[in-house]
């Protein structure tokens, strides 16, 4: 139902004249509107690969510049540096304004800081930096425990714990997947992906941390004898940026949802752009 | 310096002694109906000395003996009648006043009319006639009490159509509505477009936004202290009025003669009624209706008893059944209030008069469900609500005509029911009640003393204390309150005051509307109670030979612990659904943050009282910033209703006895919005490979919306009947079709050549074009 018709007779009541051109009036004068790149890059000394990946918005007035942007958005250039040391990222070939380096060509540490630059193919510019967490969680310390009653089919909710890395304010980020492996094939298939963004420490330093929520974890009634089921969990110790970035955007997309809801400026540090470039260490952890 | 004291003291004594006083005292009330009169002035012109009477019509004047002196009693609307009574000992009078025989009546900016406002003490205070409520242009020709409160300097109003309330910079949360000493708490009808204010059962209308004498508390901007009619004593008199939207009735009349009468004023809609025929069944059920009553019983001269209460419900709800399926579906929200006051007033003695009221009011909003099919019934009820019951006495002591002192005390035991859900199901034959209560008990003691120093110089001194208790955490607080008026030569006078003030209970609302999903919560040890400091200087000058008075005020406002609003929050509860797990993670205090408020500006109003044309021009310059830690960077931000300039014009013509034409003109600078400059995309940030999409802002509040004006006209032709008088009103409102923003809306628009989405643009929606009325009222 039910609350989906009483929100719109709600609605209707409120804007019964509202969308008749009598009562509507295009506003001319200066209107505020952003044509400006969306940035998003995650670096980690864990990752095999660095990727950057670049949007552009679509202004509040104005042309929508996703044509162009398609057409273009290779030529963009995407640079990430140590301060010694400056690449420049390769445009995927499959994935439009995704741009990726090997991190064999550059390494990327612990407490070390990155600088990111973006020259667009239209001649926007974007930087932003950012330093990798000193830290990584030890993943012997990481566990789960079943949340009794949970079960239901295949899936069964668990919360993780961590240990809390000591004398330091620590953001985390936890992710579960959930895998079948072919040990004939030796391939997997990656089921249940699931995550939680923004946990801190406050209040909590050098404890044993839990996830707000339970995760679910698939657990199959049977598995062939050829055939293993892993649960992968990773505990990531995130910057800042990535903990207000994440806890913003988490609340955007609900609120997007309600127009009602208050308005979420959303975090950023990029400067010329939006989005964001945060740092992390990675944990990981396996459950057969 | 003892010995100066001891001389002082002397002094004093032996006027007491020496100097022989006697005490005229008594109650003002209406010729013919016998109504009490409130806050009607009562002068002695050749000692040049005089007093009001409360708001239970009771006065006191302490005199030097003489043989007879004449007593001048006026009041708005009514003929000024002098007296002349013999001053050689105590005496206690009634004095009855005869309405003015003219249609139309002047706007006070002060408790008494007759007194000039340079004469006054009292600042920031309007009082307001009912009959300028009914002659000032209406949506609808619906009269209403806020939406002409919102006509006055340093008053504004919220969203297009409704009868909202931003007074000084604060929100619509900071007003006290008083109804017979009780606190009304959603004063919308129809979502916010009309208030719960019928007109019709009104006697006086009081705000008071600046300057709090030290008897009220509990909101930090404004006080809306509204009373009832009594009844007529002598006669059955009625009145009833049909109008596009609603039709009301009005009898009062008396129960026994001279001792007790009774009052009782209903209005309802009828558009459900006249639509759900046409439209076969199928319209949805929606209507308001609201009651209000009154009787009261004279036990003597020294005591009277009243009772009174307001019953008002808004109701929506719809049906429809799946003849497939075999379903049928019910489903609606509705809200109201209910109040009830019992009034007790005592004279003990010629200076000592007393008022005490036990009082019950009750707000409550559900939105239910039921779903019955073949496999059994399925039905959820969410409820939310408020209820308080209070005790309060209030006494007025007035030694002699220097000073008027006010003293009391009221406790409050609220209710808070933010949220309680009731589920059924008979398919699993589960039945389950889910309910969160809070407690709490808000008081305070008072003190005040209007002192008239001398000719020129007067002084309403006042400390309250007022205390809140919850969940274990009290608050204690003193406030004190100070006016002081100095007269100048010419009719004029300077006026300044201060005013601290506590507000424990706050009000949950980020629609804007005025809807009944709006919560009242309670301060808690997490959110702390709001608090505010006011000061205010003024200037005031009549005109009398032109009949104009000019008042010019500045204010200084400092607010703090204002609630807040974080990002994404949101209160609109009629989303949850019957999911207990989604309204028990609705903890209003997650979704709230505390802040701090600055508000300052000047206001100036240029009234004419009396004459065929009638009016005033009010035009506020103002400017409010807010400044929350979690808000916008922690940077200071314009909230939504920072309006820098404020104008209204109202006019009101007498083009006959009978006939008259009005018209207000409103214009106000937009208002401060959170406009998305774009729309972001994001990849792949939830592990799904799928983009979402997200509004982007710049700053909180950074676009402001297009300027509001309107101009409202209504003509009224009256005429006396056999029986009675008739009237009929005919108005338009929005009269050259403004489109005022309501809302705005990104939309993309389509490219024919290219058969693709071209440019966005931003566009401004109106609520309410060209809108006319007519109405018909009969008086008998």
């Amino acid at each position: 139902m039910k609350k989906h018709s009483i929100y719109l007779l709600l609605m209707l009541l409120l804007c019964w004249g509202c969308n008749g051109d009598f009562l509507t009036v295009e506003e001319t004068g200066v209107i505020p509107s952003s044509d400006a790149p969306i940035v998003t890059a995650f670096l980690s000394p864990q990752d095999t690969v660095h990727t950057v990946t670049l949007y552009h918005t679509r202004p509040a007035a104005g042309n929508n510049p996703y044509a162009t942007w398609e057409q273009n958005v290779a030529k963009s250039t995407v640079t990430l540096s140590n301060g010694n040391q400056t690449v420049k990222l390769i445009p995927d070939s499959f994935l439009t304004g995704v741009f990726k380096i090997s991190a064999k060509n550059f390494k990327v540490e612990s407490d070390k800081t990155y600088y990111l630059s973006v020259n667009t193919f239209d001649g926007k510019k974007a930087e932003a930096n950012c330093t990798i967490p000193s830290s990584v969680v030890d993943t012997t310390s990481i566990s789960y425990q079943l949340v009794s009653g949970s079960t239901s089919n295949m899936n069964t909710s668990y919360l993780i714990s961590w240990k809390d890395i000591p004398n330091q304010v620590n953001y985390y980020a936890v992710y579960t997947i959930s895998e079948l492996q072919d040990l004939t094939k030796k391939t997997a298939e990656i089921s249940n992906e699931r995550y939680q963004h923004t946990i801190d420490d406050v209040e909590r330093d050098g404890q044993f941390l839990g996830t707000p929520q339970s995760f679910l974890l698939s657990k199959p009634n049977y598995v062939a004898k050829d055939r293993l089921y892993i649960w992968q969990i990773q505990v990531l110790n995130t910057d800042i940026h990535f903990y207000k970035f994440h806890k913003d955007y988490e609340i955007a997309k609900q609120a997007d949802e309600n127009p009602f809801s208050e308005p979420v400026m959303l975090y950023s540090n990029i400067k010329g752009g939006f989005g964001v470039m945060a740092g992390y260490t990675k944990a990981v952890t396996y459950f057969r | 310096m003892k010995k100066i004291y001891l001389l002082l003291l002397f002094t004093l004594c032996s006027c007491t002694l020496f100097a022989q006083k006697i005490t005229i005292s008594g109650f003002v009330r209406e010729k013919g109906s016998q109504e009490i009169l409130p806050y009607v002035s009562v002068r002695v012109p050749t000692l040049n000395i005089g007093t009001s009477a409360n708001a239970y019509g009771f006065f006191s004047l302490t005199i030097p003996a003489k043989e007879q002196l004449e007593l001048e009693i006026s009041q708005v609307g009514y003929q000024v009648k002098t007296i002349r009574v013999s001053a050689q000992k105590n005496q206690q009078i009634t004095v009855e006043l005869s309405v003015k025989n003219v249609v139309l009546e002047e706007v006070k900016v002060n408790s008494s009319q007759q007194e000039k406002l340079s004469e006054q003490t009292q600042m920031s205070l309007i009082s307001l006639p009912v009959t300028q409520v009914k002659a000032v242009p209406a949506f609808l020709g619906e009269k209403d009490v806020l939406k002409t409160l919102q006509l006055f300097p340093g008053i504004q109003k919220g969203r297009e159509g409704s009868t909202g309330l931003y007074v000084r910079g604060g929100g619509p949360d900071q007003n006290l509505l008083i109804l017979d000493d009780a606190t009304v708490y959603n004063a919308n009808h129809l979502f916010g477009f009309f208030s719960v204010f019928n007109g019709d059962a009104l006697k006086s209308i009081e705000m008071t936004k600046g300057g709090f004498p030290a008897r009220y508390g509990g909101r930090l901007s404004s006080v809306i202290d509204m009373q009832m009619k009594e009844g007529n004593k002598e006669k059955l008199t009625g009145e009833f009025g049909v109008g596009l939207l609603s039709s009301r009735l009005t009898l009062e009349g008396p129960l026994k003669k001279e001792k007790a009468s009774f009052l009782i004023a209903a209005r309802r809609t009828y558009a459900d009624a006249l639509l759900r025929p046409i439209s076969g069944g199928d319209f949805p059920n929606m209507y308001f209706y609201d009651l209000n009553m009154k009787v009261n019983y004279d036990l003597g001269a020294k005591d009277k008893i009243y009772l009174s209460g307001y019953l008002g419900r808004d109701s929506f709800s719809s049906k429809d059944q799946n003849y497939n399926l075999a379903v049928k579906n019910e489903n609606g929200f509705n809200w109201g209030n209910t109040t009830t006051t019992l009034r007790w007033n005592h004279l003990f003695n010629e200076k000592l008069f007393s008022n005490t009221s036990l009082i019950f009011t009750n707000f409550d909003f559900k939105v239910f469900n039921t779903e019955e099919s073949n496999k059994g019934l399925f039905s959820y009820q969410y409820e939310s609500g408020i209820r308080d019951f209070s005790l309060k006495t209030d006494f007025d002591y007035l030694p002699n005509y220097q000073h008027n002192i006010k003293a009391g005390f009221l406790v409050t035991a609220h209710r808070f029911s933010p949220k309680a859900l009731v589920l059924k199901d008979s398919r699993v034959d589960t039945s389950s009640v889910q309910s969160t209560i809070i407690n709490a008990l808000e008081s305070a003691v008072y003190v005040e003393d209007l002192w008239r120093i001398n000719e020129r110089f007067s002084i309403n001194a006042g400390l309250r204390l007022s205390h809140f208790s919850v969940n274990q955490k009290n608050y204690l607080n003193l406030e004190p309150r100070l006016s002081a008026a100095y007269k100048l030569p010419n009719d004029a006078a300077i006026k300044a005051s201060f005013a601290r003030m506590n507000q424990y209970i706050h009000l949950l609302s980020n629609s804007g509307l005025g809807l009944p999903t709006d919560l009242w919560v309670s301060a808690t040890d997490r959110v702390p109670p709001q608090t505010s400091q006011q000061v205010a200087l003024g200037y005031v000058k009549d005109f009398s030979e032109k009949n104009f008075s000019l008042s010019i005020e500045g204010y200084y406002k400092k607010m703090d612990n204002i609630i807040g609003y974080k990002q994404g929050a949101s209160f609109l509860l009629l989303d949850v659904g019957p999911d207990p797990q989604k309204i028990n993670a609705m903890d209003w205090q997650e979704n709230v943050t505390s802040g701090q408020g600055k508000a300052y500006g000047l206001e100036l109003m240029l009234q004419r009282k009396t004459g065929r044309l009638t009016g005033w021009i009010a035009y506020t310059l103002s400017k409010v910033t807010h400044q929350f830690a979690e808000l916008n960077d922690g940077k200071e931000f314009l909230p939504r209703y920072d309006r820098r300039h404020d104008i209204s014009i109202v006019g009101i013509y007498q083009l006959k006895p009978m006939v008259t034409f009005s018209a207000t003109w409103v214009y106000g600078t937009g208002n401060h919005l959170s406009v998305p400059i774009a729309e972001g995309n994001f990849n792949g940030l939830d592990h799904t490979g799928m983009t979402s999409q997200v509004s982007l802002y710049d700053s909180q509040n950074s676009f402001q919306a297009a300027a509001y004006h309107r101009l409202d006209l209504a003509m009224k032709f009256s005429k006396k009947k056999k029986h009675g008088e008739r009237a009929w009103e005919i108005g338009v409102y929005n009269a050259y079709n403004r489109v005022n923003p309501f809302y705005y809306q990104i939309n993309q628009v389509y490219d024919a050549s290219t058969r693709q989405m071209g440019d966005s643009k931003l566009y401004r929606k109106g609520l309410f074009p060209i809108v006319p009325s007519i109405t018909y009222s009969f008086k008998f």
